[in-house]
């Protein structure tokens, strides 16, 4: 019985949008423990910037909360809230026109936290992939974090980027291989 | 069946299997693609460690396991009416209550038929004014009058002519024409326009009576006013 309940109280995304429309509190509190964090991450690392990035994932829940039916029933609301994102960031440089590279704010928040400890090898290997990252431009830093990061198929990322999906495997390519290339000194440390 | 493999599926590949378990045609066009098995495992190995190293970045970014008070309080302030388990915005029912009352006042509530109008008379006072004269008082009435009411010399000819006839043995009414009658261009409705209350008995059609002698001349009025 503990098991059945246990599933039942599991809600796809999806039920907890509709429960949230129902003015539910505690599905806001279930989307934000599985979202905020990703979302903002994606966002701090296409804007370096995580107080904006936490910005964003804010009025993102916002819109949810007062606007009805946001979300297209024909959708995962995974990739509504990471298209939402993708097109914030993409308003940022908008705003921004030229691109601004904060280190430290990221650092701030990430590196200087007491048990985040890395041997020098990995942090040689997170600088530089930190970089190469930075260097890629929005449109493939995009599929390479939703790719690798969040894992989502092919087919989602086309969908929340809305491009087709051989400019996402195209774009996918592309950043994987110019990666590869610069980090291809630190294979060695990794044993497959 | 020979699997095609384009450049773009190799990261694909490359994230899920290691180059020793793909099949000898696979890993024929992968050399093919990128030249070396070794860029095959060093890209292998790239996307798998950068996507240990993003994770663990991403678990570093610490929030708050629930939403924070303000997303709470907007939730809060948007109060929703239920109907079938479905939400409804508040303005949707007001706007659907103030239809329900539309179609209440317009369709049931019909309008009577036969209204009947019920206005309350304002208290008046009615006076009525009788005047009797004889020819003496009447000629000097009208002869103040005609000195009153009438600069034209041609009028007060006509009118003190009509006396002066009725006084007489063979009296017989003159006719006064319309011309005879006009006053500044305008008709004078009787010929004896110049009695301030004359156009109130003559409106009443009545009132005017006349002994058989015709000695006496009798003026009889109602004068209604709003008291």
């Amino acid at each position: 019985m503990r098991f059945l309940s246990k599933i039942k109280t599991h809600k796809t995304d999806e039920e907890l949008v509709e429960s949230l429309g129902r003015g539910n509190s505690s599905a806001l509190d279930e989307l934000y423990s599985r979202y905020a964090q990703r979302v903002t991450f994606y966002c701090t690392k296409m804007l370096s910037d995580i107080h904006k990035a936490e910005d964003i994932v804010h009025d993102i829940f916002l819109r949810l909360i007062e606007k009805e039916n946001i979300v297209d029933a024909n959708r995962r609301f995974s990739t509504w809230i990471f298209s939402s994102a993708y097109n914030a960031c993409k308003n940022e440089y908008r705003r921004r026109q030229t691109k601004e590279i904060l280190h430290e704010q990221l650092d701030e928040h990430i590196v200087h936290l007491p048990e985040f400890s890395l041997s020098l090898d990995r942090q040689l290997f997170k600088e530089l992939l930190e970089q190469e990252l930075d260097e890629l431009s929005s449109e493939h830093r995009t599929v390479f974090i939703l790719r690798y990061v969040e894992d989502f198929p092919i087919k989602e990322i086309a969908a929340i980027t809305e491009i087709p999906e051989g400019t996402v495997k195209s774009r996918l390519y592309y950043c994987t291989k110019k990666l590869s290339e610069k980090l291809h000194i630190f294979s060695h440390y990794y044993k497959d | 069946m020979k699997t095609y493999i384009t450049k773009e599926d190799i990261p694909d590949l490359a994230s899920r299997i290691p180059f020793e378990q793909l099949s000898e045609a696979e890993q024929e066009q992968i050399i093919d693609l990128l030249g070396s098995q070794e860029n095959y495992t060093t890209m292998r190995l790239a996307i798998q460690q950068t996507r240990v190293v993003l994770q663990q970045e991403m678990q570093r970014v610490s929030l708050p396991n629930k939403a924070p008070q303000s997303l709470h309080n907007a939730l809060a302030q948007k109060k929703k009416i239920h109907f079938l388990l479905q939400p409804i915005p508040l303005y949707q029912v007001g706007i659907g209550l103030a239809a329900s009352i539309a179609i209440v006042f317009f369709t049931i509530s019909k309008p009577m038929p036969n209204t009947t109008y019920v206005s309350v008379p304002a208290p008046t006072q009615e006076v009525v004014h009788v005047h009797n004269f004889d020819k003496d008082s009447l000629i000097s009435i009208l002869a103040d009058s005609i000195r009153n009411a009438f600069g034209n010399e041609k009028q007060q000819t006509k009118i003190v002519r009509y006396y002066t006839y009725k006084e007489s043995p063979t009296f017989s009414a003159p006719v006064i024409t319309d011309s005879e009658r006009q006053v500044d261009g305008k008709v004078v409705g009787n010929p004896y326009g110049g009695l301030d209350n004359l156009p109130n008995v003559m409106a009443q059609n009545k009132g005017v009576t006349a002994s058989e002698n015709d000695a006496v001349v009798r003026f009889t009025y109602r004068e209604v006013s709003m008291r």
